[in-house]
C-alpha cells in the first residue's frame, strides 16, 4: 500500500484508538443497576436557575428522580460531580455529520462514492457528543439518505454519536442553494444528488411524500440562496410562495416540522408565512419578519459562529468568501434585535462549517450579540426540544426524560466560555466522557 | 450485533506506546517461524515505528522499551484470510435480494463491524474477494489505512467480474428491474467488455481481479456444475489484469470451468470443489494457488435463513474434502481462506481443522495462512512472517497449536502495524 498513509494511519489508529475502541460498538443496552449523580450546581433549564446540591437517579437509560437529599438506593454506582456544574445534553438544531471534515469545496463531492462519503464522516458523530451534544438535529447531506443510516447506525450502537433526527435530503430548486451546483450542465449527476430538487407545489409534495416514505423525521426546505453555494445569490428567493405552501402542508400532514433555510428578508418571510416551524440562519431578518416570526411562533437558528470559520485559511473557495463578507455585520445588528424583541431562539452551528467538537462556541456568539447565558443554555435545551417536538424526551432534567446529562467546571452563567470544555457526558444513561 | 459488542467488551485495548520513536519488545515463550516452518522457543521481537526491528533469541532490550512478556504464549505472524467479504450482513442475512433494501451506505454501516470483528481473530491482513455494491470494499480499504476504524489491512477486487445472471450477479430479480450501477459494474459478456472492465476497476484504485468461472451456491439460479466465461474471454481478463500489475483469483466449483481458468493464467483458484487429477496436475505445473474455503458447509446447512434453493446446491462437503486432499497429496499450493462472512466471523479457526483433517501438518496449514498466502497476494517483503523490515503483525495463543490446531479458533493477542488491539 501507500506508504505515508500507512505512517499516518498508525499514528491516527494510536491516536484513535482508545477512543475508537469505545466509539465502534462500545455502546450498552440501558441498564437495570441505578446509577446517583451528584450534582454541585444543577441548571434548571425550565426554570431558568442554577439549583445546588442535587441528585438525579438514572435508571434503564432515563431519569427516575432529581432533587436535593434524594436517598440513593444501596448497591447505585455513584457519579460525584460535586464540584461541577450539571446541564441537560445541549442540542445542536443545525449541523452537517455527514461529509468530510476540512473539505468546504461541495465540488469535491463528485469525487466520492456515498460509502466513501459514509466511512469519511465516522470520526464526526463522536466528537459532537464529546462536546456535550446528546441529540442533533441534522438538516442536510449532499449525498441523500446517508443521514438516515448514520442516524440507525448510532441508534443501533455501530457507531458512537448523539441521538439524531434527520432531514433526509434537501428540498430545493433545480441550481438551488440546497443543489450541487458548479459544474457544467451537461454533466449527469447521480440520484442521491438531487433526491429532493423540486420546481412546483406538485413535484415539492412527491418529494415530501418520498422522504416521508424514507423515515426521515423531518424537512428542510430552502427558500433563499446560499454562502456556502457556488453560483448562489442570497439575496435571491428560491421556490414561490405557492410552493412553499405547499412543502409545508404536505410535511405538517406527516407530522414533520419543516426547517427553512433563508438569508434574505424576502425568503425568510414568505417561508414564515407559509407555515415553517424555523429560519434557518436568517442573515437580513427585517422588523416585519420579526413580527410574523412572533406571530406564527417561528423558531430562528442563527448559526453565529460560521463566520469565525468561513476563511481561506480553512480552505473555503473565493466566491463563498466574497459571499460571507456581505452578509456578516448586517447579520449581527439583526440578531441583536430579534434577540431584544423576544424572538424563539434555538442553538444552532451549522457545523461541519466550523470542527467537528467546537459546536460550544456558538454560546459565546449569542452572548456576545445580546443573549443572557441563561437564555444561551435554555436554547440548546428546552428551546431546542420544543422545536425538535421532543419535550417529552430531551432538554432538561426531569423525571421520565432520557438520562442526558453534561457537566463542565466553572458556572456558565458568569462565563459562557466553559461551555466549550464539557468534561462529563452520559447519553441515555450510558457514560461516553468520565468527570 | 450483540456477539460483536461482547467481543468489543472482553477485548482489553492496550496501546504498545506512540506509535514512534518507542521501541516495544515482544518475549515469546514459543514461536512459530513461518518460513522454516519450525518451532523456536525463548524468542524475542524489536518493535518500532510499526516495523519488525530484530527477532531473536536473547536480544537485548533497550532500557526504556514497552515490554509484552508471551512468554508464556505460543507467537507467530499475524494471519492472513484470502478469501473474505467484509461487506456483507451473510451471517444474520444470507438472502442477496434483500441487498435491494438497503443504500450503499446501509451497507456500509452494516458492514463496518466486520473488520474489527476479523481483525481480533487474529487476522490483520485480509484480501476481500467480492461485495454486491461495488466499491464499498476501496471506501473500507482506505478508511482503514487512514485510521478511522480498526480493521484488518484490506486487498480488494472491486466487484465481481461475472457473466450476466452469473455467480457473482444479482440474480433473482424479475429481467424488468432495473439494477442500480454498483451491482452491475463487472458484468461483462465478451472478451472486449471483459478487458473494459478490468480497465475501470484498475481506474479504481483495486488490488486484484476476482472473477467467477463457474456457478455458485449461494446465488439464485446459478448451476454450479456449468462453467461462465468462455476460455477466451478468461485469457482476456487474465492478459488486462496482469498488464496492469494485478493477480487474478477465480471462483471455480466444477472442473471444466477451473481447467479454463488454470489453463488461462489465473493465480488462484478459489473452492475447488470438483478437482480431477488432470487440473491438480495443471495447477502443481502452473503454479496455481488453492484457497480451499471447506468450513462453508456447516454453516450453509444450520444457517436458520438460508434461501431453501442454496439448501439444495450443497450437497458437496465430501466431495469438496476428497478434491482438497487430492490438491494437497499432489503438491499444489495452498493459501488459507474461509469464505468468512459464511462461517468464519462466527467460529474463527475451524478451517485450520478441517485443512488437518483434509491431509495438511497443522506447521502446513499456519504456513498457508502466513508465508504461502503472503506469496498469493504479491506482499512477501510486508507480511506472513515476524521478521526484520515486516510489517509488526503479530497474534499469540495460549497452548500450542501444533499439538492441537484447534487452539486457532482463539487467540489472545493481536497486534497490527505495532498498534495492539487484544491483550488478554
Amino acid at each position: 500500500m501507500i506508504n505515508f498513509r500507512r505512517r499516518l494511519g498508525i499514528r491516527l489508529g494510536v491516536l484513535l484508538g482508545v477512543l475508537l475502541g469505545v466509539q465502534l460498538g462500545g455502546a450498552q443496552a440501558p441498564s437495570a443497576q441505578v446509577t446517583a449523580i451528584k450534582a454541585g450546581r444543577l441548571f434548571d433549564a425550565v426554570a431558568g436557575t442554577m439549583l445546588a446540591n442535587q441528585v438525579i437517579l438514572v435508571k434503564d437509560g432515563r431519569i427516575t428522580a432529581v432533587g436535593a437529599g434524594l436517598a440513593i438506593p444501596k448497591g447505585a454506582k455513584v457519579i460525584d460531580l460535586s464540584a461541577m456544574t450539571v446541564l441537560p445534553g445541549l442540542l445542536d438544531m443545525h449541523t452537517h455529520l455527514i461529509g468530510p471534515p476540512n473539505d468546504p469545496d461541495p465540488l469535491h463531492e463528485l469525487e466520492r462514492t456515498s460509502a466513501e462519503e459514509v466511512m469519511r464522516s465516522l470520526p464526526n458523530p463522536p466528537k459532537v457528543l464529546m462536546a456535550g451534544f446528546t441529540t442533533v438535529r441534522d438538516v442536510g447531506t449532499y449525498r441523500a439518505l446517508t443521514d438516515v443510516s448514520m442516524r440507525d447506525a448510532i441508534a443501533r450502537g455501530d457507531v458512537v454519536g448523539p441521538r439524531m433526527f434527520v432531514a433526509g435530503a434537501y428540498v430545493t430548486i433545480t441550481g438551488g442553494a440546497g443543489a450541487v451546483t458548479g459544474f457544467s450542465p451537461d454533466v449527469i449527476l447521480p440520484w442521491d444528488m438531487h433526491y429532493a430538487e423540486a420546481n412546483s407545489p406538485w413535484e415539492g409534495r412527491q418529494r415530501v411524500r418520498m422522504l416521508a416514505g424514507q423515515g426521515v423525521d423531518f424537512i428542510k426546505v430552502l427558500s433563499t440562496g446560499a454562502v456556502l453555494t457556488h453560483n448562489s445569490n442570497a439575496n435571491a428567493r428560491e421556490f414561490t410562495d405557492e410552493e412553499l405552501v405547499a412543502i409545508v402542508d404536505e410535511a405538517h400532514n406527516f407530522g414533520f416540522k419543516v426547517a427553512a433555510h433563508a438569508h434574505n428578508a424576502a425568503g425568510i418571510k414568505a417561508a414564515v408565512k407559509a407555515g415553517v416551524n424555523s429560519i434557518e440562519h436568517g442573515s437580513y431578518l427585517d422588523e416585519e419578519g420579526i413580527q410574523l416570526m412572533k406571530q406564527h411562533g417561528t423558531y430562528l437558528v442563527p448559526t453565529l459562529e460560521t463566520t469565525e470559520c468561513i476563511s481561506a485559511a480553512n480552505g473555503y473557495p473565493a466566491d463563498f468568501l466574497e459571499h460571507s463578507d456581505r452578509l456578516n455585520e448586517l447579520s449581527i445588528e439583526n440578531f441583536k434585535r430579534a434577540v431584544r424583541e423576544g424572538v424563539k431562539i434555538a442553538f444552532g452551528t451549522d457545523i461541519s462549517v466550523c470542527p467537528f467538537g467546537t459546536n460550544g462556541r456558538e454560546f459565546y456568539w449569542m452572548v456576545k450579540y445580546g443573549m443572557t447565558p441563561t437564555a444561551s443554555l435554555q436554547a440548546a435545551t428546552v428551546g431546542a426540544a420544543d422545536l425538535l417536538g421532543q419535550t417529552a424526551n430531551v432538554g432538561s432534567i426531569t423525571q421520565g426524560k432520557f438520562a442526558d446529562i453534561i457537566a463542565v467546571k466553572g458556572d456558565p452563567l458568569a462565563d459562557i466560555t466553559v461551555m466549550e470544555k464539557v468534561q462529563f457526558v452520559m447519553k441515555a444513561g450510558v457514560v461516553y466522557k468520565g468527570p | 450485533m450483540k456477539s460483536i459488542l461482547r467481543i468489543v467488551a472482553c477485548a482489553t485495548f492496550v496501546l504498545a506506546g506512540r506509535a514512534g520513536a518507542q521501541v516495544t519488545a515482544i518475549k515469546a515463550g514459543r514461536f512459530i517461524d513461518a518460513e522454516s516452518g519450525t518451532v523456536l522457543t525463548d524468542q524475542v521481537i524489536l518493535v518500532k515505528d510499526g516495523i519488525i526491528q530484530a527477532v531473536g533469541p536473547k536480544l537485548a532490550i533497550p532500557k526504556d522499551a514497552k515490554v509484552i512478556d508471551l512468554s508464556k504464549e505460543t507467537v507467530m505472524p499475524g494471519l492472513l484470510e484470502m478469501h473474505s467479504h467484509l461487506v456483507a450482513p451473510w451471517t444474520t442475512d444470507p438472502e442477496p435480494l434483500h441487498e435491494l433494501e438497503r443504500t450503499a451506505a446501509m451497507e456500509s454501516y452494516i458492514s463496518i463491524p466486520n473488520a474489527k470483528t476479523v481483525l481480533m481473530e487474529g487476522f490483520t491482513t485480509v484480501r476481500d474477494v467480492g461485495t454486491y455494491r461495488a466499491l464499498i470494499d476501496v471506501a473500507m480499504r482506505d478508511a482503514i489505512a487512514q485510521g478511522i476504524f480498526p480493521g484488518p489491512r484490506m486487498f480488494v477486487a472491486g466487484a465481481y467480474i461475472t457473466i450476466t445472471g452469473g455467480a457473482g450477479a444479482m440474480t433473482g430479480t424479475s429481467p424488468d428491474i432495473t439494477l442500480p450501477w454498483d451491482m452491475t459494474f463487472g458484468v461483462a459478456n465478451s472478451p472486449w467488455e471483459a478487458r473494459q472492465k478490468v480497465r475501470l476497476l484498475a481506474g479504481q484504485n483495486v488490488n486484484l481481479i476476482k472473477i467467477l468461472v463457474t456457478g455458485a451456491i449461494l446465488t439464485h439460479n446459478s448451476n454450479h456444475l456449468a462453467r461462465e466465461f468462455t476460455f477466451e474471454e478468461i485469457s482476456a481478463i487474465v492478459d488486462e489484469a496482469h498488464n496492469f500489475g494485478l493477480k487474478v483469483a477465480a471462483h471455480g466449483h466444477n472442473v471444466n470451468g477451473i481447467k479454463n481458468a488454470v489453463r488461462a493464467g489465473v493465480n488462484s483458484i478459489e473452492h475447488g470443489t470438483f478437482l480431477d487429477d488432470e487440473v491438480v496436475a495443471m495447477m502443481r505445473e502452473k503454479g496455481t494457488y488453492l484457497v480451499p474455503t471447506l468450513e462453508v458447509h456447516s454453516c450453509i446447512q444450520t444457517n436458520a435463513n438460508l434461501p431453501k434453493d442454496f439448501l439444495m446446491h450443497d450437497s458437496i462437503a465430501d466431495i469438496h474434502m476428497a478434491s482438497f486432499s487430492r490438491a494437497v497429496k499432489a503438491g499444489v499450493k495452498i493459501a488459507y481462506g474461509t469464505d468468512n462472512a459464511v462461517c468464519s466471523f462466527r467460529f474463527p479457526g475451524r478451517e485450520f481443522e478441517l485443512m488437518v483433517k483434509g491431509g495438511m501438518t497443522p506447521m502446513q496449514a499456519l504456513q498457508a495462512a502466513t508465508v504461502a498466502a503472503a506469496d498469493l497476494l504479491g506482499q512477501s517483503s510486508h507480511v506472513g512472517s515476524i521478521k526484520a523490515g515486516k510489517y509488526a503483525d503479530i497474534i499469540a495463543v495460549s497452548g500450542d497449536p501444533i499439538k492441537d490446531i484447534s487452539i486457532m479458533q482463539n487467540v489472545d493477542f493481536v497486534m497490527k502495524d505495532g498498534v495492539v488491539y487484544k491483550n488478554k
